[in-house]
């Protein structure tokens, strides 16, 4: 397996347990009602994501090129990262502005949206970057035959 | 963009050269085995400085790796 695809392996795990987890903190606790109050939940949704950074951090670690082996990320590999890229960008864009204009039309009549969404689309749109990122250059690596 | 094909002889080269695996050829040309993997399935269509680096692993010219077929 290659470098690329073995890390898109390894985020993809990883940012969806972290992603789960984040999940599990802001709904099981009431959604974004009353967590500007709420210090545990935000302690535990932090530490989603902490998780999935220093996972991830590891994963790279543990992957990474070593010295006197052939090169582990070759120009194809570059080529799958820049479209994953560009197809990332695209629904983490896709998502905060349905997510937004959601809570617009929700909300637009009270005048007021619970903060506690402000602080889910931020932590939820790293994840979700993530996660996107790492499924798409697995699905790209596969469709440019890099499984075998 | 679409204006022709670019296919490969590379499965074809390596068995002529004494079943040269994908590993060593990879090796040889500076990439990874899954991208002579790629090439081989025509799932992948490599940049000017790889084929050429490929034709040499061969001790070949680029055209005796790789031909165009442009679409009609």
């Amino acid at each position: 397996m290659s470098q690329t695809r073995l890390r898109s392996w390894l985020a993809a795990v990883i940012w969806t347990l972290a992603g789960v987890g984040f999940f599990l903190t802001f709904f099981s606790g009431g959604g974004p009602e009353g967590l500007a109050s709420d210090s545990m939940r935000h302690v535990a949704g932090a530490g989603a994501v902490a998780f999935g950074f220093l996972g991830y951090w590891l994963a790279l670690w543990l992957t990474r090129q070593r010295q006197g082996r052939p090169p582990a990320v070759d120009e194809r590999d570059l080529q799958v990262s820049a479209r994953a890229n560009q197809a990332t960008l695209v629904v983490v864009l896709m998502v905060i502005f349905t997510f937004s204009i959601s809570l617009w039309t929700v909300y637009e009549s009270g005048g007021q949206v619970p903060v506690g969404w402000m602080w889910f689309l931020a932590y939820g749109s790293v994840i979700l970057a993530f996660v996107t990122s790492s499924v798409t250059t697995l699905i790209l690596d596969g469709r440019m035959g890099g499984h075998g | 963009m679409g204006e022709g094909v670019v296919r490969n002889q590379i499965r074809v080269l390596r068995f002529q050269h004494g079943e040269m695996t994908q590993q060593e050829l990879a090796e040889r040309a500076g990439c990874t085995r899954q991208t002579i993997g790629a090439l081989e399935q025509g799932g992948y269509v490599p940049s000017l400085a790889l084929a050429f680096r490929i034709a040499r692993a061969f001790g070949a010219g680029v055209e005796d790796v790789f031909s165009f077929t442009p679409m009609e």
